[in-house]
């Protein structure tokens, strides 16, 4: 399923927008594990960095303390290769985010949150693991947000998420690789979420 | 039961890893030369990272372009894990490797290597130039296509694609002077497949992940 189709059935979940719905945005990073390793004359591997990560979310009440969220969350950064110990980076990598997920209550301040999506990889340039595009595998992920009143409806938010994915690109699969990499990430952000 | 087993199912999920593929064997790509009374001296080359990617120049106007262009995105997804890149410059003072649409000087003299391809419609010719002391390639390398026949043959085109990806081949480290003994690998001496070949690719694999014996020097 393309990326525009999921937004808008996970918009009209959460639509229509009510008194209580939020927005939240942040910034921050994302630090994941490898995305395709191997052995050639020594350990190579393949990873993300750690690219600097926007997350745009909407929040919808649900029952009483939870709410459904959809969010975007887009990383910008490089492809980092390490051969042999020898390392090197290729710029231009974009990864797109949306997941659909719920959130509840831990103390007044913190919430959890849990849900499920897909990510899309969209290098700059057909090369190497994307010799034949980005693939877009699910996503599963949670993690804790903690908020801080600054005004009637604005908070101060931290974000901490987890998530996992399973990777393999279309050029892996020519080239015979069989099974899925996992990979695992976690991101920190800080931003701001306001009430509607 | 019933709970444990999307746990676990999960859990195997979360901890998979990539299997490689096998691979076929690799042909020579070594270069072997007289080392005086001591015997024979092997050398090898490829590029380190800190080069990438490697800076190609070849004329705007060029039927070439085309063709290097083709060669460079083959090359490059060959070789997975960022081993080798490269981009085309408009400025050839600034070139690692310079490519010309004629024929290659004769005489070329001692410190230099000298690879060849001889497609069915085209030529191609790729010069290494190194140090006496044989550990230093000293750039730029110099590539040269040009047709054997007419320029307006029809097959002139796809006789390009071959000798580009033959040439860059070289380029990339594949510098035996023997070639594949293959004609379905791109590397063949008389090189007719258009695209790059398993032998190619498991080629180009090991070539990139060496210790050289001879390093480029000399980027301007
Ligand atoms: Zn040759």
């Amino acid at each position: 399923m393309q990326f525009p189709a999921l937004l808008v059935i996970a918009l009209v979940i959460v639509t229509p927008l009510g008194a209580q719905t939020t927005a939240r945005l942040t910034l921050g990073g994302t630090m994941g594990t490898a995305l395709a390793s191997d052995e050639l004359g020594g350990p190579v591997s393949l990873g993300a960095g750690v690219p600097v990560t926007a997350a745009l979310s909407l929040a919808h009440p649900i029952g009483t303390g939870y709410r459904a969220l959809v969010e975007v969350r887009a990383g910008r950064g490089s492809l980092h290769a390490d051969n042999n110990g020898e390392s090197s980076s290729i710029p231009g990598l974009t990864t797109v985010g949306v997941m659909v997920l719920v959130d509840g209550p831990v103390t007044s301040r913190v919430r959890w949150e849990l849900g499920a999506g897909l990510l899309n990889y969209r290098p700059a340039e057909r090369s190497g693991v994307f010799g034949q595009g980005g693939p877009t595998p699910w996503i599963l992920g949670g993690g804790l947000s903690w908020t801080r009143p600054l005004s009637g409806t604005l908070d101060l938010v931290a974000n901490g998420r987890y998530d996992f994915h399973q990777f393999r690109s279309r050029q892996l699969d020519s080239r015979g690789y069989t099974q899925y990499q996992a990979v695992h990430r976690v991101g920190l952000g800080i931003g701001i979420e306001r009430s509607f | 039961m019933r709970r444990i087993i999307p746990v676990a199912v999960l859990l195997g999920a979360a901890c998979s890893d990539l299997i490689s593929p096998t691979r076929v064997p690799p042909y020579e790509y070594r270069q072997f030369v007289s080392s005086g009374a001591s015997g024979i001296d092997t050398l090898t080359f490829r590029w380190p990272r800190s080069f990438l990617p490697v800076r190609i120049w070849v004329a705007d106007n060029e039927p070439l372009r085309q063709p290097i262009l083709t060669a460079i995105s083959r090359w490059q997804g060959a070789l997975l894990f960022g081993e080798f890149r490269a981009e085309l410059v408009s400025d050839s003072s600034r070139a690692d490797v310079i490519v010309r649409n004629v024929p290659a000087p004769g005489g070329i003299g001692l410190s230099r290597i000298r690879l060849d391809a001889l497609a069915p419609e085209c030529i191609g010719a790729t010069d290494i130039r190194t140090d006496g002391t044989l550990t230093q390639v000293i750039l730029p390398m110099r590539v040269y296509i040009w047709p054997r026949f007419s320029p307006q043959n029809p097959n002139i085109t796809t006789c390009y694609e071959i000798t580009a990806t033959h040439e860059l081949g070289h380029v990339l480290g594949i510098i035996s002077p023997n070639h594949s003994p293959d004609p379905g690998d791109v590397m063949f001496s008389n090189p007719v497949f258009n695209g790059l070949s398993d032998r190619d690719i498991s080629t180009a694999e090991v070539v990139s992940h060496i210790t050289p014996t001879l390093t480029p020097t000399g980027r301007r």
